[in-house]
């Protein structure tokens, strides 16, 4: 009896531990890219190739990243296969930019811009590095790094020396980002609005006492991580909130995606019989009242 | 003649007070930036003894790498994260192991650059250290204390 007391003890404790293991995912991490820094009008890939100093500094950036075991996006090989798109006939330098940050499904971006100073009292080298959120480009960290004067022209040297030491910092201030995003929930923009013909706008009056406005509101208030979030306007043919808090996790242990948030507003909305569409690019969601 | 033996007791009182307090802070100041996953810190601490008073200077220059983070140094912000201090607060005894039996560990170089007896039973030194972030915030990353990069 005994040993059977104790197999079955061993049994539900086993059982526990595997529930406990499966359920907990591993979190669905950002993508990073780190991309040189272009002047308004400047060509992104003259300026990769042609600023040798710029490379070096992306290469040990991503090393950087590499380092606390976090791979990055290439940006030369996402270059190239736009490219091979035709995408480079586009004239917009910035509209490059974007479209490759787009196309490459980077969360965040990191711009690398690395500067020359030469003077009497010696030549140095600055170093600039900026995180971005690639949906609401919040930064998420920035440094910055100016390397001593020398009367040297091995500005590769000094270029390297600057970027390592200012690595862990630019480095800890995004993490510092990504446990806010553990702790408050990932910030995603909810743009609400009516295709041509739609018989219905903010102020159509779902029942009795509230506006649809209204409504939407109340649900977002609800189903809000922490109930944090912040509406940017509502106008009678548009609601947009511009940071909206959603779980990185669901109760049981999975990922909580974007698209979850979505299916439940639109289940809502379809309740009060509002039929939408809808349009999600990465952390932004376009919903539109049919 | 009143009045400059008055500015003298003072200026000598002034020196003492200023030579005294200097070294029983036990505060953590980084030397210069160094690469990625290095710091170099001097840090004063005191004890009953000499050792003591080092182990206790090791004790400080962590305890403020962890919880505050070193101004003008690759770890300007708390290694334990944004809530350092109850991340801290809630593995004490974890940290208490550390610091006895593993930080020794993580630091690439030692070196005592004061120590000076304050009493029969009261010593102080300062301590240079260079330590290794990197193996530190990967162990800490390992023990489950704090996350891995990302989210």
């Amino acid at each position: 009896m005994m040993r059977y007391r104790i197999f079955y003890s061993f049994l539900v404790f086993n059982i526990l531990i595997f529930n406990n293991l499966f359920s907990q995912q591993k979190n669905v991490q950002p993508k990073i890219m780190v991309i040189p820094f272009t002047k308004s009008g400047q060509d992104m890939i003259q300026s990769y190739e042609n600023n040798h100093l710029q490379r070096l500094v992306i290469a040990r950036v991503k090393q950087g990243f590499e380092t606390r075991n976090f791979p990055t996006v290439d940006f030369v090989s996402n270059i190239k296969m736009m490219a091979n798109d035709n995408a480079m006939e586009i004239e917009n330098q910035t509209s490059i930019k974007q479209q490759l940050i787009e196309m490459s499904g980077a969360d965040v971006y990191v711009e690398v811009e690395t500067t020359i100073n030469r003077s009497s009292g010696g030549n140095s080298v600055t170093v600039i590095l900026s995180a971005y959120d690639a949906y609401t480009s919040m930064t998420m960290s920035n440094e910055t790094g100016v390397s001593d004067r020398f009367y040297t022209e091995s500005f590769e040297k000094l270029a390297v020396k600057t970027s390592d030491e200012m690595m862990d910092n630019f480095l800890n201030t995004m993490n510092s980002r990504f446990e806010d995003i553990r702790e408050n929930g990932k910030s995603i923009y909810l743009n609400i609005g009516f295709k041509e013909g739609s018989d219905k706008d903010m102020d159509y009056v779902v029942d009795t006492e509230e506006s649809l406005s209204e409504k939407v509101e109340a649900w977002v208030e609800k189903n809000a991580y922490k109930g944090y979030y912040n509406i940017q306007g509502v106008t009678k043919t548009k609601m947009i909130f511009n940071e909206i808090r959603i779980p990185v996790k669901n109760d049981d242990g999975t990922n909580y995606k974007t698209s979850h948030f979505v299916t439940s507003l639109r289940k809502f909305l379809s309740s009060i019989n509002v039929d939408t569409e809808r349009d999600i690019q990465g952390n932004r969601i376009f919903i539109s009242v049919i | 003649m009143k009045n400059l033996s008055i500015i003298v007791f003072l200026s000598f009182i002034l020196f003492f007070v200023s030579c005294h307090s200097s070294i029983r802070t036990g505060e953590t100041i980084s030397i210069t930036p160094k690469g990625q996953g290095l710091i170099e810190v001097t840090a004063s601490g005191y004890g009953s003894t000499k050792s003591s008073s080092v182990e206790n200077a090791i004790e400080n220059a962590f305890k403020n790498i962890l919880t505050q983070g070193i101004p003008n140094s690759n770890q300007i912000r708390p290694l334990l994260g944004n809530n350092a201090l109850s991340v801290f607060e809630k593995n004490k005894k974890y940290f208490e192991t550390f610091f006895k039996s593993e930080s020794s560990k993580y630091i690439l170089h030692q070196k005592i650059i004061k120590y000076r007896p304050l009493s029969k039973s009261q010593a102080s030194s300062e301590v240079h250290l260079e330590i290794n972030l990197d193996a530190l915030r990967k162990k800490l990353e390992s023990d489950n204390i704090i996350s891995g990069f990302g989210i």
